[in-house]
């Protein structure tokens, strides 16, 4: 599995893209801040399962 | 006097199947401002192993930072503070506490155990004791709402 970095922007299965804002090695779980398109933002957190890895912003 | 009619209603994890053994449920983060009192409720489906967490934690600052509640961390096998079991399909079970004292941002930590077919739950927070109650029905947390007067 990639190595996730806290400022990275990331997708959460099922839930979208956001920017990792914390990774939980020991809960094998991210928070991910998801970005919507109406412009506000929803903080998760996710499992390491579920992330598809780094996404280059700006890139569907 | 119609308690729940101040409360707002937050969608914690959405009904979700997750046959992955030892993997943490997707949450959403609970900010509490402006409410006093939470009530997490988490509704059981059909399982076939018992969760290995099920706790609530807390933070200051949204994102990072979240802690452990002391009191509010399920453990065993039997009674009101068990971890949800295997033979625990389709029932509810609840954290309630007062936010005096607590911080801020909350969030439900929720992990599956050693599942074949999985685990089927939906978690939501009421927050209640509001300073300024929901006006709206987006305020309050729902996408739709029907009501008869009292």
């Amino acid at each position: 599995m990639p190595e996730i970095k806290i400022g990275e922007t990331v997708e959460v299965a099922g839930r979208g893209k956001g920017v990792v804002t914390d990774v939980i090695p020991d809960e094998k779980k991210v928070r991910v801040r998801l970005q919507n398109e109406d412009g506000t933002e929803t903080p998760i957190a996710a499992p390491l399962s579920a992330v598809k890895g780094a996404a280059k912003a700006g890139k569907d | 006097m119609l308690p729940l009619s101040d409360a707002k209603f937050v969608v914690v994890t959405v009904p979700v199947n997750n046959a992955v053994d030892s993997t943490a449920f997707t949450t959403n983060e609970i900010d509490t401002v402006g409410y006093d009192y939470v009530t997490i409720v988490t509704q059981l489906g059909a399982t076939d192993g018992p969760l290995t967490v099920f706790r609530v934690q807390e933070s200051d600052v949204s994102g990072s930072g979240f802690a452990t509640i002391t009191g509010l961390d399920a453990s065993g096998t039997t009674g009101d503070g068990r971890l949800p079991q295997a033979t625990d399909d389709n029932l509810l079970f609840r954290f309630r506490f007062p936010m005096l004292g607590r911080k801020r941002f909350l969030d439900a930590n929720i992990t599956s155990g050693d599942v074949t077919t999985g685990t089927l739950l939906g978690c939501i927070a009421i927050l209640q004791r509001a300073k300024t109650s929901p006006d709206t029905t987006a305020e309050a947390g729902f996408a739709g709402s029907l009501t008869l007067p009292a």
